[in-house]
């Protein structure tokens, strides 16, 4: 158990700072003081609805006979609803088992023939609720009050999805908080904020996908179904995965792991146009674009995944994996992607071409990916134990910072492994510490916010419900906008210049940026 | 303009191309229809014994081959009838006129032969009921004497039937209008991944028409077949085909009629989508080349509204691609050009021009459709008030009907096809320099007075209204010589314009007429989106350079019109923003589909500030933009918007 003085407050000149004296003096002249304290507790949510909600459940809490839930799930969703509505664990003494194992078994051939498949894959025979487990970024989807968390790329306000399939909108200038509501909305695996527009969400769901358009200047905290869109294309759910063109055009690309298309959604006009099918995989369980937006990483469930070139569409395919991808991310130029596999504790890296260069984009990937990280725990070097270790992967916008998250099976689920990176002259990881939470509760979903000013902010949703926000002040070599309030150093920059000279042995070299602000914008 | 480069090579090249693309997937389509025509339920066992046994004929390859040929020619009608830019028609009147039109009768007749080409050769695949016009007058039993086949007419009159009513649906929802992909795609992965859904799409359409053409045989359909008959000089069964006696034996009937129904539109889907795939092709222009034969493959000489739709169009599509994905393309756009008076950059010169007058063209186009709205509106107010208060409306009337010229809103119009920096009519220029001067006169500061666009309501501001209205006999226009001769013509004109409104005041009494020439409201705003595509185009186009600008632009050859592409974007947005305010709903997938392309066009317009405001940030405190854009670009810069 760790002790509640081991909360990790910020990285601070090289090192993670747990001290919490420091959080008086140093956190609240920061960026990082407006962001919204978030804490959802299991009494806060409601109670999920059922597959048909009416307006009686809003009133009355009721217990639905078995036929009332399998004709509820007729008229959503058909006979993939009733089939499923018979396999799952709860009605298990209703159905006899002959019964049973007959819909489970059309129910995976329906699958299988939908997804346009032409080998079998075991996810098929999941249900719902293991599969949305199963693919989620979210370490513990099925238990978490939060299970997805969504920072918007420019503008200071995240959406979060909670258990209880609302979506709030948290900002840091605002105390208002729109929480959104839909009867589509059910099982959230995914959440995207359009790259060049303040209002856009996207939602990935169980069925459809859910397009809210959320005014940042109404005070209303229910948005109406009128600001909602549904995009829905039979055959391809549950949605798995989302991502917006990075480029910010009004495309939207949506997987799912049980289809093997990959769809992208002109969204005004409501059209879907498949793109490719990943017909040797099972399915596509995510999309991840790179920063740039030039190439994407499709993964699927099965030992392989393959890298797209969004110029014109041709892919590369990497396969003889050990297991699915599990965690991937790229770095901001598209030219590293680490990924790792299931029941693997290694990390690879795979080197690609920057195709903005040359006037015929191709995917240019390395043939081989290389091994860059082994979490290997100390115990388990010499033993046969197959389990999983890593969980998800984020890489900050800037480039400098990787931090892992490891499975709940993982003895160091606790805690979140904090690396910095450094391209030049070789690509190297140099562990930088752990971050731990309050000790009570463990790391279920990991984010990055973008645009974060002073470095990277990571952001760490807990299985208690809070939010917890860790800043990582350093000095940023990216910056293509310059703000005029950078241009004056900010107290937080003197006071930690100060610190590091004074009291900790920091790394000189985190300091000295190969482009230094104030003399690109003097030049 | 069918001499045009792309017309006389690319376009042929392209049409050939998914010419021989539709004869090879139909073939194999035909494989797969060929394996369902044979099936029998009560010999299922051998299915595929027959099948293969029937395919060792040469007859069948033959009858195969001819027909994927034909339906092939589907591609060689689409050539001849297709659009770039969508047009709905704005009145019932246009409808029937359209309707009615030659070139349009041709092209339901060619559609409705070729169908029934494809279905003669289909019912010539294998003998069977189908194939020949003759039978045996019983049903049951050879009786040796011959009757005409009414299996066979009920063949070719579905076909007729499929192949007029699905033309005339797809013309009326605009289907034969070339729809540029979201993402490229090479033929065999766009029939890969659309084959199940084109199948699904034609099988529905299939089964809908079935339907009513069965309802419609069953009630009429002795009428054909007396007339055919009775033109063969043969005599008809004495049973019907189709009748609630036997209803068994409608079903192998139906089942046959909705296989060759489903053939025949996954034939004219798939050709009509390869021609939509292979022409919405990106087609790499250059944009500079050393050899004179090249001139007309420049992208910047393609770009203006000069060149064929279908030239434009795949001119900015490439723009749009190139400044998204090829730095070198940018760098080439950026770099400047010795010559002439001055370094100069001519192809960014070119490229802006291009894109901010699509651009304008369309805030334009919206903003005189959003006042003609509101002027409506306003007259409808009007009546309104004047039927409650007879003394009242009857002063305020007359002081509207004296007095237009001196209402803002009037100004405010401006033409479509004005250019502000062309006019020496100051009444084109801005109207929020008017604004400005009328509602903001005591801001001496603003930059707007002191600018080169500065505006004084002097007389000649309102020489052109003038010269529109009616007061010719004013002493301005009198003073200007110029005018007089068209002044002249213009009251010939007014005589002219004046007679025809009193006809058509005197038509519209007539109820039918009205109803004919009566414009509907949601289909002339949909043609506003007409030329979308470009537009959108238009805006990645320049946002994305502008923005690469910031770091790639070495000359400041963007920065030099940053305030001017950002006053047209801003614009836009504020006419998509009004625009957005009018209620419009229709019936008509078509126009229901232009119409949701507001959404759209909000969308990329934001982008596209987005795009700047992302990349310049504060530093656009510093460009040199009226107040009022100023202040809702600061809306940007803060993501309020």
């Amino acid at each position: 158990m760790i002790s509640e003085s081991n909360q990790t407050l910020c990285e601070l000149n090289g090192e993670l700072v747990t001290d919490r004296s420091f959080q008086g003096e140093i956190l609240l002249e920061g960026q990082v003081a407006t962001f919204p304290k978030v804490h959802v507790t299991s009494e806060s949510l409601r109670r999920s609805a059922v597959t048909c909600e009416t307006a009686q459940s809003a009133f009355l809490e009721h217990n639905e006979t078995f036929w009332q839930r399998l004709q509820s799930a007729w008229y959503g969703h058909g006979l993939f609803g009733v089939l499923t509505e018979m396999c799952s664990d709860e009605h298990h003494q209703n159905v006899p088992n002959a019964l049973r194992s007959s819909c489970q078994f059309l129910l995976v051939s329906l699958r299988w023939v939908n997804g346009m498949q032409f080998t079998f894959f075991p996810h098929l025979k999941l249900s719902n609720d293991q599969l949305l487990q199963s693919f989620s970024s979210n370490s513990n989807w099925l238990e978490s009050p939060i299970r997805h968390l969504e920072w918007h790329s420019k503008a200071n306000k995240f959406a979060i999805a909670l258990k209880d399939d609302t979506i709030r909108v948290h900002y840091c200038d605002n105390e208002t908080v729109p929480v959104l509501k839909h009867k589509l909305q059910r099982n959230i695996t995914d959440l995207k904020w359009k790259p060049l527009s303040a209002s856009i969400l996207a939602v990935g769901t169980q069925t459809a996908i859910l397009i809210w358009n959320i005014d940042p200047m109404s005070m209303s905290t229910r948005p109406s179904t009128g600001a909602v869109q549904v995009l829905s294309y039979s055959g391809h759910s549950p949605v798995t995965s989302l991502s917006w063109s990075p480029h910010g055009f009004d495309q939207l690309f949506a997987c799912s792991a049980l289809s093997s298309a990959i769809v992208v959604w002109d969204v005004c006009q409501k059209k879907h146009q498949v793109i490719q099918h990943v017909t040797t995989s099972g399915g596509v369980s995510r999309l991840l674009f790179s920063l740039g937006g030039s190439k994407v990483l499709a993964a699927t469930p099965s030992s392989s995944f393959r890298v797209f070139e969004t110029a014109s569409w041709s892919n590369e395919r990497w396969s003889q994996l050990s297991g699915r991808v599990q965690a991937a991310c790229w770095n901001p130029n598209g030219t590293i992607l680490l990924f790792s596999v299931v029941g693997d504790p290694r990390v690879y890296s795979l080197g690609f071409g920057d195709s903005h260069q040359s006037d015929k984009p191709v995917v240019d990937g390395s043939k081989n990916a290389v091994v860059v990280l082994d979490l290997t725990p100390d115990d388990e070097q010499d033993s046969d134990v197959k389990r999983d270790y890593i969980h998800s992967m984020v890489w900050d916008e800037t480039g400098e910072r990787l931090a892992i998250m490891f499975h709940p099976d993982d003895p160091r689920s606790h805690v979140i492994a904090l690396y910095s990176v450094s391209s030049l002259p070789v690509f190297t990881l140099t562990f930088r510490g752990n971050i731990s939470g309050d000790g009570e509760s463990a790391p279920n979903f990991i984010a990055f916010k973008p645009n974060f000013n002073q470095g990277s902010c990571l952001t760490v949703c807990y299985s208690n419900g809070h939010v917890a926000y860790v800043p990582m002040y350093f000095k940023r070599s990216d910056r293509k906008t310059i703000a005029k309030q950078q241009l004056v150093a900010s107290p937080l920059d003197r006071l930690s210049f100060a610190h590091s000279r004074s009291m900790l042995n920091s790394s000189q070299s985190l300091w000295s940026s190969p482009h230094d602000v104030s003399s690109a914008v003097t030049s | 303009m069918d001499s045009h480069w792309p017309i006389l090579h690319e376009f042929k090249f392209r049409t050939y191309s998914a010419l021989f693309w539709s004869w090879t997937t139909n073939f194999l389509f035909l494989q797969v229809f060929f394996f369902l025509w044979v099936i029998n339920p009560w010999n299922h066992v051998y299915v595929v014994h027959d099948y293969v046994l029937r395919l060792l004929s040469f007859h069948v390859w033959l009858v195969i081959f001819t027909l994927a040929f034909v339906s092939a020619t589907y591609i060689a009608l689409f050539a001849n009838h297709f659009s770039v830019v969508p047009k709905v028609e704005v009145s019932h009147y246009e409808t029937l006129k359209k309707c009615f039109h030659g070139k349009h009768v041709m092209y339901v007749l060619c559609h409705s032969l070729l169908a029934i080409v494809i279905f003669t050769f289909v019912s010539l695949l294998v003998p069977s009921q189908y194939s020949s016009p003759l039978t045996d007058c019983s049903a049951q039993a050879s009786t040796g004497e011959i009757c005409f086949n009414e299996h066979w007419l009920l063949l070719l009159l579905f076909s007729g039937f499929v192949g007029t009513v699905n033309f005339i649906a797809n013309e009326k929802e605009q289907k034969y209008c070339l729809s540029f992909p979201l993402v490229q795609q090479t033929r065999l992965l766009y029939l890969k991944c659309n084959f199940s859904t084109i199948v699904k799409n034609a099988t529905i359409s299939c089964t809908r028409l079935l339907r009513n053409f069965v309802m419609f045989y069953y009630f009429l359909g002795f009428v054909p077949r007396d007339l055919i008959a009775g033109f063969l000089g043969l005599k008809t069964c004495d049973y019907h085909v189709i009748s609630v006696m036997n209803i068994f034996a409608i079903l192998p009937i139906l089942w046959t009629l909705l296989l060759c129904g489903t053939l025949l539109l996954v034939f004219h889907d798939v050709s009509w989508n390869l021609f939509n795939l292979c022409n919405t092709k990106r087609y790499n222009f250059l944009l500079e080349s050393v050899f004179p034969e090249d001139a007309t493959k420049i992208l910047t000489a393609n770009l203006n509204g000069k060149q064929p739709p279908l030239v434009q169009h795949l001119a900015f599509q490439h723009l749009s691609h190139v400044t998204c994905h090829s730095a070198n393309v940018r760098k080439q756009i950026f770099s400047l050009e010795r010559g002439g008076v001055g370094n100069r950059s001519s192809k960014w010169n070119v490229i802006a021009d291009e894109c901010l007058l699509c651009i304008k063209n369309l805030t334009n186009a919206l903003t005189d459709h959003n006042l003609k709205h509101s002027s409506l509106f306003d007259n409808d107010q009007k009546g309104i008030s004047r039927l409650s208060s007879k003394s009242s409306t009857s002063s305020q009337s007359s002081t509207d009907e004296k007095s237009p010229f001196l209402s803002v809103s009037t100004l405010r119009r401006r033409p479509l096809q004005s250019d502000a920096s062309n006019s020496p009519n100051m009444s084109y220029f801005d109207v929020s320099s008017l604004d400005a001067t009328t509602t903001n006169s005591g801001n001496v500061n603003s930059p707007y007075r002191s600018g080169p666009n500065l505006v004084i309501p002097t007389p000649k501001l309102w020489t052109r209204q003038l010269y529109k209205g009616s007061f010719s006999n004013s002493p301005v226009t009198q003073n200007a010589d110029g005018y007089n001769e068209k002044v002249d013509q213009h009251q010939l004109n007014k005589q002219m314009s004046g007679l025809f409104a009193r006809i058509e005041k005197l038509a519209k009494k007539f109820s039918i007429v009205s109803y004919l020439i009566k414009k509907m409201p949601d289909r002339s705003a949909a043609n506003l989106f007409s030329g979308r595509c470009v537009c959108k185009w238009a805006l990645q186009s320049i946002s994305i350079v502008v923005e690469a600008s910031f770091t790639e632009d070495n000359f400041g050859v963007v920065q030099r019109r940053l305030h001017e592409i950002i006053a047209v974007l801003l614009d836009l947005h504020t006419a998509l923003e009004k625009y957005n305010k009018l209620p419009v709903a229709s019936s008509s997938q078509a126009v229901l589909s232009l119409l949701r392309e507001i959404r759209g066009l909000r969308n990329e317009c934001k982008n596209a500030i987005y795009r700047i405001t992302n990349t310049f940030g504060s530093h656009l405190d510093a460009v040199p933009i009226n107040p009022e854009h100023k202040r809702k670009l600061r809306g940007f810069v803060e993501h309020k918007e």
